[in-house]
């Protein structure tokens, strides 16, 4: 900002407000730091930043910016008086609910008066703050504070939505989380009870992984894990399920040294592993084969997760991951959403099946993700 | 027939294993198993599957056959500089999760146009280093079948990209862990054989006051067009053309004579060995005597010596498929570990390597003369004992070196063809084979226009070139917190692009001898401090800060076990 070019370009505001000479690039520059920074969220920083910015853009002698309780950011040379005026202006805002526009109120300190504009900060329609700007005397910037408030209430609102956007990636994790447990724990219990009398020991070994299998899949925290940690919580589910399959369930297994230490979002294997079971090879009598295998391809890996079960019809598994039929395949479905919103839009899955032709899920995950 | 039914082997094991070789469970009970991380000690016997090249196991001793003692100073380069990976690269660099170098700075820079440059740099310097492994397939299968130089060359790189775009390197952790056996057996049975064959006292000495003699009455193959320089005149029998005209039992006068290619010439126990024109003749004691008056670095010795240590210190840390084999450790502290144990591996390796090339002095002088000095590891056995023996030793040799250049050639490769579909393009799988083919097609031409260098000269050019620029790099970005993007860029641009121009103007011819071959040929002496200066006077000068700066440090340097936990 400290660069000014020499031949001194003006920003032209329509109406009859006479704004000052400021240079355009400084407005630019000024509401994109005010973009990137409101982008967070509405706080102290960001309300510096909104006071800052107005300053420059409104070429004003002073600006202050509330919450819809106190004063969070002040910037420019402040009358006297000027703290109560702004504190008592930002009551009656708040207080007056509706109101959208500007207001204006005079500022006296004793020998001049001055102009002050008012103007809410909103979002969602809800006031939740405000912003004051003091002009040179004589001035008025009632129009072009308004503007500036919309331009500020309208970044706001996008921090607002982004906010939800995590929350319901957040949620969808949940959801997912809570889809395998019910029918899992219930054939679960029934396979230990069913083991209790006939075989205790065996009994007593599925109720620890049954343990362990649910504290690995209630981790709090939502970040990446490891291939390695993935396949263990594979493996805690495959010994569960085996107990209900028996002999009727073969598991074989190629794994990768190199594919171990990759990062990926945490249940992004053991869902591909149970709709196999679930879709593929509970629906036959004679059970079936299940092949995971992880591969090493210079900078990504890849990981299969085949059945040799009953299949999915094509149409129909289209229907469901474009979300159509969304009671069979959440559990895929939520793990292309995760992948392709982690590593970028081609990192989703690919699906090769058949009626009565199995399933193929081969997921790719880059060795390498910048944080 | 036992040597090529053993290279044989090699080729086949390297092959199924790559498509093959991943850890196998048949049930859940074996999960475990398979979902472990690779023990340090197997990764280790990977990384020096990757490490130990074509380079070390043909191209040093071939060097110290020629030029004497002060070879030694690459080995101990190179020994140094698996110190200093182990010291300053491999923990940081694991720590920071990154795969590629070119990720890893952009990853630690954030910019992608660095990435680009990088990745640039990367396939330079991994390009040099697969001519010379390309150079040692053609040797190795010169001397072991007869045929023409270019068969084997060919031969490897078609293998090699094959075997990557077949998927041979599903499991590659484990074809570099098994080639890494027949490396070192490769080196230490021979070794084991000369050095009990010296201390019963059969080996005739090395450091005599006479250049080299054949110690009983030799047929040298010269499967290459050269000029010889015969010292004496001497009866010799010669089966081909000497100077368009000699034939058969013949008096070959002093002087120089043209050999065509495909002649074999028996020459008298007791006759000096004649030397190809281009190979300066040292006696024993000359060849003893370091940095005496001798051609290498163009007449100056102790700058080469200098320079090379230097090259091959640094170079060995911004080597690209060195620095990804890491990246199978599970933590930082792991990746060490495996360093470590690779040193405890290599060291004792490069310290049987000499004894290949002072031997080849008194059992093979006859390659000094045929051009082909490359080949004086393999084709020492069969000179040491007759008969079966030798045949065996040859074999053992043999699937070593061909070990030894299939598996640092698909690291290559994979490195290289990373770059470019990866870094470059930013591309997936089938870019990958279509890069690893192009690549392996330019690498294959190239190879063949540089038969008559050394090896180790392409090696050499190789690590000035990662010693200037790819180190530089990771030793600031990984140690100094003030780096700035434009002070990796101009460290990058201005270290790697001085030094491979010094290295083409070389390559070239453009320089052939003195000083200017000197300074061009071995440029890490002043590149490399040039791309550390450089990149740190425009740094600070540069004002632009890095984000996450802490983290990224956090990340690289916090040990282990106060990182977030492992759950």
């Amino acid at each position: 900002m400290s660069r000014r070019s020499p031949k001194k370009r003006f920003l032209g505001v329509a109406g009859n407000d006479p704004v000052g000479e400021v240079p355009v690039i400084d407005v630019l520059t000024s509401l994109n730091e005010l973009a990137l920074v409101v982008r967070d969220g509405f706080d102290q920083r960001s309300a510096e930043q909104i006071a800052l910015t107005g300053t420059i853009v409104l070429d004003a002698v002073a600006v202050a910016v509330t919450s819809d309780t106190e004063i969070l950011a002040s910037v420019g040379k402040e009358p006297a008086g000027w703290d109560e005026a702004v504190n008592e202006q930002m009551s009656a805002v708040v207080d007056r609910r509706r109101v959208k526009g500007p207001t204006v109120y005079q500022l006296s300190n004793g020998r001049e008066e001055a102009e002050v504009a008012a103007a809410p900060l909103l979002s969602d329609d809800v006031v939740i703050g405000t912003v004051h700007v003091m002009a040179d005397v004589g001035g008025s910037r009632v129009a072009p504070l308004d503007q500036f408030a919309r331009l500020v209430s309208s970044q706001l609102q996008l921090a607002e939505l982004e906010q939800s956007r995590a929350y319901a990636a957040e949620a969808e994790l949940k959801a997912l989380r809570a889809q395998i447990s019910p029918h899992f724990v219930h054939n679960s219990l029934t396979a230990i009870a069913g083991l209790v009398n006939t075989d205790p020991v065996m009994a007593r070994d599925l109720i620890v992984t049954f343990a362990e299998f649910l504290r690995a899949s209630f981790r709090t925290q939502t970040d990446l894990t490891t291939v390695a940690e993935e396949l263990r919580l594979v493996d805690a589910y495959l010994e569960l399920e085996q107990a209900r399959f028996g002999n009727r369930l073969n598991v074989s297994l190629n794994i990768a040294p190199e594919a171990l230490n990759v990062r990926l979002p945490f249940l992004s294997i053991q869902p591909l592993v149970e709709n196999a079971i679930r879709h593929g090879l509970e629906a036959r009598s004679v059970g079936g084969e299940l092949r995971i295998v992880a591969e090493n391809a210079g900078p990504e890996i890849s990981i299969s997760v085949a059945d040799d079960g009953i299949g999915i019809d094509p149409q129909q598994l289209e229907r469901a991951l474009s979300g159509g039929d969304s009671a069979s395949h959440v559990g895929i479905l939520a793990v292309d959403t995760r992948l392709r919103s982690t590593f970028g839009n081609e990192y989703g899955l690919t699906i090769a099946t058949g009626k009565n032709a199995g399933t193929e899920i081969t997921i790719r995950l880059p060795k390498y993700h910048p944080i | 027939m036992i040597p090529i039914a053993a290279v044989g082997i090699v080729v086949v094991m390297t092959l199924a294993l790559g498509a093959t070789g991943l850890r196998y469970a048949r049930t859940t009970s074996n999960f475990f198993v398979a979902s472990r991380s690779v023990h340090p000690v197997w990764n280790a016997f990977a990384v020096c599957g990757e490490g130990m090249s074509a380079a070390s196991y043909l191209g040093a001793p071939a060097l110290i056959f020629v030029f004497g003692f002060e070879i030694l100073w690459v080995i101990v380069g190179w020994g140094i500089g698996f110190l200093l990976l182990s010291l300053f690269i491999a923990a940081p660099i694991r720590r920071f999760g990154s795969y590629t170098i070119p990720e890893f700075v952009e990853g630690r820079l954030d910019s992608p146009q660095l990435r680009r440059v990088v990745a640039i740099m990367v396939i330079v310097v991994s390009w040099f280093f697969f001519l010379a492994q390309l150079k040692g397939a053609g040797v190795v299968t010169q001397s072991l079948l007869g045929t023409p130089y270019w068969v084997g060359v060919l031969a490897v790189g078609a293998l090699v990209a094959i075997n990557l775009s077949a998927g041979g390197m599903r499991g590659i952790t484990f074809v570099q862990g098994f080639q890494f056996f027949f490396i070192f057996l490769g080196i230490l049975i021979p070794f084991a054989v000369m050095s009990t064959v010296w201390f019963r006292g059969d080996l005739d000495p090395i450091i005599t006051d006479s250049t080299p003699v054949f110690i009983e009455t030799t047929a040298v193959d010269y499967p290459n067009s050269v000029t010889i320089d015969v010292p004496e005149t001497t009866s010799v029998v010669i089966d081909g053309l000497v100077d368009s005209a000699l034939s058969g039992p013949v008096e070959l006068t002093a002087g120089l004579h043209a050999v065509p290619a495909g002649t074999t010439i028996e020459w008298l126990s007791g006759a000096s060995v004649p030397h190809a024109s281009t190979i300066a003749p040292l006696t024993g004691q000359e060849w003893a005597q370091p940095l005496g008056d001798k051609e290498l670095g163009g007449g100056h010795p102790l700058y080469f010596s200098f320079a090379i240590t230097l090259a091959n210190m640094f170079g060995i840390m911004g080597l690209p498929h060195i620095v990804v084999r890491f990246y199978t450790t599970p933590t930082g502290r792991e990746a060490r570990r495996t360093n470590l144990i690779v040193l405890a591996l290599i060291a004792p390796y490069y310290a049987m390597l000499p004894l290949f090339g002072a031997a080849s002095r008194v059992l093979n002088p006859g390659l000094l003369g045929s051009g082909t000095t490359d080949s004086a590891t393999v084709s020492v056995g069969e000179r040491l004992v007759e008969g079966i023996g030798g045949e065996l030793i040859t074999a053992v040799v043999s699937a070593g070196a061909s070990a030894a250049f299939l598996s640092t050639s698909s690291g290559l490769l994979i490195a290289m063809g990373g770059a470019v579909s990866h870094d470059l393009m930013s591309a997936g799988v089938k870019q990958f084979r279509v890069a690893v083919w192009s690549l392996a097609a330019v690498s294959v031409l190239t190879a063949l226009a540089v038969e008559t260098v050394d090896i180790n000269v392409l090696i050499g050019w190789s690590t000035s070139i990662a010693a200037s620029s790819i180190a530089p790099l990771l030793i600031l970005g990984i140690w100094w917190k003030r780096l700035t993007r434009n002070g990796a860029l101009a460290a990058i641009v201005i270290g790697g692009g001085a030094s491979t121009a010094a290295v083409l103007t070389t390559m070239l011819g453009l320089v052939d001898s003195g000083w200017p071959l000197a300074i061009l040929g071995t440029p890490a002496v002043w590149s490399m401090p040039l791309a550390f200066a450089v990149g740190i006077a425009v740094s600070l000068r540069d004002h632009e800060a890095v984000n996450d700066l802490g983290y990224k440090f956090a990340l690289m340097h916090v040990p282990d076990r106060f990182s977030r936990s492992q759950s």
